[in-house]
């Protein structure tokens, strides 16, 4: 394919990232969500990779790139199944503590998933109505589709004007949708599309000559997430016992 | 061995690094300690763990000063791949990581002791976090790259939010939880804006840069204004998040409220103000690439007006006393906003310096009340089984002047420099920033810059009274309880704070050691990039 082609079919990919977006802001179960983020990092890999055969880019740097998105793909709903089932485990209060909770634990992490999924049939309910939440995501791409094509309007990053459009749309959405959801696990997802929408930028938009510096910030970014994933989620889930948000509010900030 | 500037600078960054490791060392001695009494061993890496790092902050501290006192020229060097840029703004920063940093690291050692005793893991695990903390804000005055500063800014917030969560309790986890979603979120916006800086390059003839020296050139120009302004406002939403500023503050009081007392002085006084040096940095750029600060000035002066009014009643209202000095935070980071704002030489200087003050005075706010907190078993009778909860009854101490003398004096005159009352540094800077404002006001009156001040003296005399009240209840009165015996370890670092304090009220020291007004005048000087009016 030549390279105008590359470039018009990775647009494409980046505008289904912001109609996943939109599908994750107005479903109401989070096992669905939780799929939609990983449909959307395999789409996010494929942009990636799209954009790494395009003349005048470093293939084997974003090559690299692309691993990221493929391998939190993978990883975080073990990872957010995890950090569910330390709720379940500290509700259910099975173990007695200490070398108990470790066995309950090991022993409830073989059918994580399948446990967790059943937990989050659940979840996943927003504030406001599907039609109002819908209406918002609309309005907040109808404003980043706006905001990046005024940006570039005659300028020589003119080019790049779809995929900023569609980062930041991507940013927004991300934002709206951790505002919107009742439970952290959405909230963590809404954070991973943000992070998304960073993904994207560093690869269509920020100029060829700096993509590598980007591209290290989203290693750090990755590290953030897993931190968050790892110890913080889980840790909050075993000690309010809840993933929803009003579980967790005990502090009025 | 020569010790030049940048040999000095790699020192301070080898130096919490190395103490971060090395405070595990005891932990292996543990496992050959069978002999002695499981008491003795849990005291000994205890005491190792603490030498070493109170050791670390005061060299720390005297290498600081020490790069202070040379002639100040902008140093470059590289640090294994990662080229650090150190200048006057860099070394003022440097200066304030170094003094709260050393005061901080002497409460640690107590702190656990009473807190994690018996727990000889999770204290190496806290001091080797507070060490890694303490290389990542001293990293981020002496990098180059905005693209590796972010990241620098990101590991503060990994080593900070570890040492929330090592604590392992629900309050704990939830304060850790907001505050690492909430900056980390804010943070994107910051990276986003630097890449909106990177490509606002794109029409320059050179090889772009995201290196803050050569963007702060002539050539920056060229950049395209509208992608400049964008970059800047995304950058301050995304630092400004971390930096405390409102309406992006709603994890300041957790964080600051739930974590140990030695980690609050460190977040409150310096890790804020580590977000506002990259702040600082990307001011001169815009400024540079616009050839006026009239853009930076408008939105800084709207988002300290912003934090202002937003703190004022947080503050007045009765809240637990840890959280209502964070919501100080939230007022003074505004203050300094508002004299950044303001513009010119002097608010500039006003608000570089009340950077230093509000970092020493925090400092020692925080860490005098964890000397209560330590001390006071009065929590424990106010916390009565069946007694109704109710906000700040959490910590209900009272006559804690009467019971411990020093401390409570010491939160009495804290209190007072913290408000803005004369003769303390935090008034001295608040002068000079609405001095400033009045200046301006003189040369070219207009009905804005009239509105801010006015919003600006009124939010600070309201505060004065929130604070007062708050620090009456606790401090005056009879005790309930007899609290143990101030220890000179405890008062010492107060009343050096407190020295620091009085000292920045009277005067800045323009001679000797460390020569501030020089250092402050050319951070002005680096932060106006030779555009202020």
């Amino acid at each position: 394919m030549s390279g105008p082609l590359l470039d018009q079919f990775a647009v494409v990919m980046s505008y289904l990232l912001i109609i996943i977006a939109l599908l994750i802001s107005a479903t109401r179960t989070l096992t669905l969500i939780v799929r939609l983020y990983q449909a959307q990092a395999l789409v996010l890999t494929s942009v990636v990779l799209i954009t790494a055969f395009e003349p005048g880019r470093t293939l084997v740097a974003l090559g690299l790139l692309a691993i990221l998105p493929l391998t939190l793909a993978a990883i975080v709903p073990r990872l957010l199944a995890r950090a569910t089932l330390h709720a379940t485990i500290a509700r259910s209060g099975e173990h007695d503590g200490g070398v108990g909770r470790l066995r309950y634990v090991t022993s409830a992490q073989r059918g994580a998933l399948n446990e967790a999924k059943r937990i989050w049939l659940r979840h996943g309910g927003s504030r406001l109505p599907v039609s109002l939440s819908a209406a918002i995501d609309m309005f907040l791409i109808a404003t980043a589709v706006l905001a990046a094509y005024r940006l570039a309007a005659g300028k020589s990053v003119g080019v790049v004007a779809p995929s900023l459009a569609a980062s930041i749309a991507l940013l927004l959405q991300g934002l709206f949708t951790m505002i919107n959801k009742n439970d952290i696990v959405s909230q963590i997802i809404g954070l991973l599309v943000v992070d998304q929408g960073l993904f994207l930028a560093a690869v269509r938009v920020a100029p060829a000559e700096l993509a590598y510096l980007f591209v290290l910030s989203l290693f750090l970014y990755v590290l953030v997430t897993l931190v968050i994933l790892l110890w913080v989620l889980p840790g909050l889930h075993r000690t309010s016992s809840t993933i929803e948000v009003v579980g967790n509010s005990t502090l009025k900030g | 061995m020569s010790l030049s500037p940048a040999f000095l600078a790699k020192l301070l960054l080898l130096l919490p690094l190395s103490a971060a490791a090395l405070v595990w060392l005891p932990m292996l001695g543990r496992l050959s300690g069978r002999g002695r009494s499981a008491q003795a061993r849990t005291r000994a890496p205890n005491r190792l763990q603490d030498y070493i790092t109170t050791g670390t902050s005061v060299i720390s501290t005297a290498l600081t000063l020490a790069l202070a006192a040379t002639d100040h020229k902008p140093q470059h060097f590289p640090v294994l791949f990662i080229d650090m840029d150190v200048d006057s703004l860099s070394i003022y920063f440097l200066i304030l990581v170094g003094v709260v940093a050393m005061m901080a690291s002497f409460y640690i050692g107590p702190y656990l002791s009473r807190h994690h005793e018996g727990k000889p893991g999770r204290q190496a695990l806290f001091y080797s976090l507070f060490n890694l903390f303490h290389l990542t804000m001293v990293l981020v005055p002496m990098v180059s790259n905005l693209v590796i500063l972010w990241i620098g800014i990101e590991l503060t917030t990994i080593t900070s939010t570890a040492l929330i969560v090592v604590e392992g309790t629900r309050r704990h986890f939830e304060a850790a939880w907001k505050y690492i979603v909430i900056t980390s979120t804010g943070i994107i916006f910051a990276l986003l804006g630097t890449l909106f800086l990177a490509l606002a390059q794109s029409a320059t003839p050179t090889h772009p840069s995201m290196a803050w020296p050569n963007l702060v050139v002539p050539i920056a120009h060229h950049f395209n204004p509208s992608l400049v302004r964008l970059s800047f406002l995304f950058v301050l939403v995304g630092y400004g998040t971390k930096a405390g500023l409102a309406p992006m503050h709603t994890w300041l009081p957790d964080a600051h409220g739930e974590a140990a007392y030695p980690v609050s002085a460190l977040l409150s006084g310096v890790l804020l103000k580590s977000a506002l040096y990259v702040i600082l940095r990307f001011i001169t750029i815009t400024n540079a690439s616009l050839g006026n600060a009239m853009f930076t000035s408008n939105v800084m002066l709207i988002t300290g007006l912003i934090s202002l009014v937003f703190a004022t009643p947080l503050i007045l209202k009765r809240s637990p006393f840890k959280r209502t000095l964070a919501y100080h935070s939230l007022e003074h980071m505004g203050i300094i906003s508002v004299g950044i704002g303001i513009g010119g030489p002097i608010a500039l200087f006003g608000a570089l310096l009340h950077v230093l003050n509000h970092g020493v005075t925090k400092s020692l706010m925080f860490l005098a009340y964890g000397n209560v907190q330590d001390q006071y078993p009065a929590r424990a009778a106010s916390m009565a089984p069946g007694k109704p909860s109710r906000a700040g009854a959490e910590d209900e101490y009272v006559g804690v002047i009467r019971a411990m003398p020093a401390t409570g004096w010491m939160l009495a005159l804290g209190g007072l420099a913290l408000v803005g009352s004369p003769p303390f540094s935090i008034f001295l800077s608040e002068l000079i920033i609405l001095w400033g404002g009045v200046h301006r006001l003189i040369q070219a009156p207009g009905l804005w810059l009239t509105f801010s001040i006015a919003v600006f003296v009124t939010s600070i005399t309201m505060i004065f009274g929130g604070l007062v009240r708050h620090l009456g209840r606790m401090l005056l009165g009879e005790p309930d309880t007899c609290p143990e015996r101030e220890t000179a370890r405890r008062i010492v670092p107060l009343l050096l704070l407190f020295v620091l304090v009085l000292v920045l009220g009277v005067t800045v020291p323009a001679a000797g050691l460390l020569n501030l007004q020089r250092l402050l005048d050319q951070s002005v000087h680096i932060v106006c990039g030779g555009i202020c009016r």
